[in-house]
């Protein structure tokens, strides 16, 4: 029988913890931040009017989503340097979390697109407007509001995926758990401290989104 | 008025619109089957007819919301398409388009204003961005066009803190802002609370009388009597009468006119 929870454990692991836990946030935030250009490009792509592009982008699209996150990662990670390139592990993760996430992205900037008023892209068009002059100054900033809820979601979805890098030896938060058990043979206490972690990240996530959320809506921007 | 019209029958010039056996099909349905139109500068044209008859499609074939089926419209003798038989690359095809198009000022049911500018920049939109104009410039011009308007004490505020007449008056200024050869007014005052109609038509009235080229989709029987040179009465996709407002109204030959104008005159 375990005598209670061993403090001193934790307590020794806090840096390693510390550490990880910095891992976490800024390999899911630049995962973010390619996601999101990848997201917006595929979900124009996917308004092309060249029917092989809209294609192509939507295929993107059903593959990601059809497969398992693990294996995206997995397959970049030892698919890439199988073509001669060589990465750090912690550029696979952010590259295959990025393309994981931009799939599901672009959904929600199409999604957002498409409940916006037809009327809005005849009257650009119908003043002279060129389409992407037309999606630049009055389609997307009007969706910005739409997907920042959805984004703030996806986002905290990466920051939990991003736990799935521990299988390609990268020294974020779940990999430090592991470590930890694997040193101590004590599961609460190497797994219910990272787990109080991600839901703090998550935590400060939503309520500074939400915050940006008040900003904007006060600024006007509601229809 | 009647010195307007006048006006007008001196003017024996170049057209300022012509449409050509235009078609348009929706599938299978064909909604507009061969129209032909001349319209003289400064010339107002009332299109009047039945739900459904296709006068609307017009006004959106016109600049190209709907790319015709068929049939050539041309503004200033200029044609709104590139002639096809050159081989032209899609750019430069909707380059020809979009530049035609800041010739002719639309103005929708439902406003389309932009929900995230002001009216300032809803007017002042067009200038920068198409027309390119620097923008102290711009906000000159979009000022005095919303004065023109009426609304130079609403220049900041949202379409959303406006009422259906401001708003269609600010999205009249957009488009005129832009100094098109032809207005197009697509039902303009349908989405407008009774009371809010007369400050929109007080606007289109006044532009009229200052010589605008416009196309006018109206339910509102009474102002398109009274501000048209000419009315065309479209009934199934083709143009089954036309004349003065005062033969259309009050003396048509065609039974299906007199139908409808009876039908729609009653409700009033």
């Amino acid at each position: 029988m375990p005598s209670g929870f061993d403090w001193p454990l934790v307590i020794e692991w806090i840096p390693h913890m510390w550490r990880g836990a910095v891992t976490t946030v800024w390999i899911s935030f630049l995962s973010l931040i390619l996601a999101l250009v990848l997201g917006l490009v595929v979900s124009l792509l996917r308004l092309s009017h060249m029917n092989i592009v809209r294609r192509l982008a939507s295929f993107y699209v059903d593959l990601i989503r059809g497969t398992p996150a693990l294996l995206q990662i997995l397959a970049i990670y030892f698919g890439v340097p199988y073509f001669g390139l060589s990465m750090p592990a912690y550029v696979a993760g952010i590259i295959a979390l990025g393309i994981n996430s931009g799939a599901y992205i672009s959904e929600m900037v199409r999604g957002a697109l498409e409940s916006l008023d037809k009327g809005q892209m005849e009257a650009a068009r119908g003043m002279g407007m060129s389409y992407s002059q037309a999606m630049r100054r009055v389609l997307l900033p009007q969706i910005l509001q739409i997907v920042i809820p959805p984004i703030t979601g996806e986002y905290n979805s990466l920051v939990k995926g991003s736990s799935l890098l521990s299988v390609i030896s990268i020294a974020e938060l779940t990999r430090v758990g592991q470590r930890m058990l694997g040193v101590s043979f004590r599961p609460i206490e190497s797994y219910l401290p990272i787990a109080l972690i991600y839901f703090v990240i998550n935590y400060i996530i939503v309520r500074s989104t939400s915050n940006m959320e008040k900003r904007l809506a006060a600024k006007g921007h509601r229809v | 008025m009647i010195q307007e019209k006048s006006k007008l029958d001196n003017l024996s010039q170049k057209p300022m619109v012509v449409i050509e056996d235009l078609h348009k099909s929706f599938g299978k349905l064909q909604v507009l089957k061969g129209i032909n139109l001349q319209i003289m500068p400064h010339e107002v044209l009332g299109i009047i007819g039945p739900s459904g008859s296709g006068k609307s499609t017009i006004l959106r074939c016109f600049n190209y919301l709907e790319e015709p089926t068929k049939g050539r419209i041309l503004i200033d003798g200029e044609p709104m398409e590139l002639e096809s038989g050159r081989m032209i690359s899609h750019s430069a095809y909707e380059n020809h388009l979009d530049y035609m198009r800041t010739k002719v000022g639309m103005v929708f049911q439902r406003f389309n204003l932009f929900p995230h500018m002001t009216a300032l920049e809803n007017v002042c939109e067009g200038l920068v961005t198409v027309k390119k104009i620097r923008k102290d410039l711009a906000k000159d011009q979009a000022v005095t066009m919303l004065t023109r308007v009426g609304l130079a004490d609403k220049l900041d505020s949202y379409p959303a803190q406006l009422s259906g007449g401001q708003q269609q008056r600010v999205a009249i200024a957009r488009a005129l802002v832009m100094e098109p050869k032809v207005m197009l007014f697509d039902e303009v005052t349908s989405a407008l609370d009774p009371e809010l109609v007369a400050e929109v038509l007080n606007v289109m009235r006044e532009l009229a009388h200052q010589g605008m080229t416009m196309l006018l989709v109206s339910h509102e029987m009474g102002f398109v009597e009274e501000i048209a040179h000419r009315i065309i009465f479209l009934d199934e996709g083709i143009i089954s009468e036309e004349g003065a407002p005062e033969k259309i109204f009050h003396n048509p030959t065609n039974e299906r006119t007199r139908a409808f104008l009876k039908k729609v005159l009653e409700k009033r």
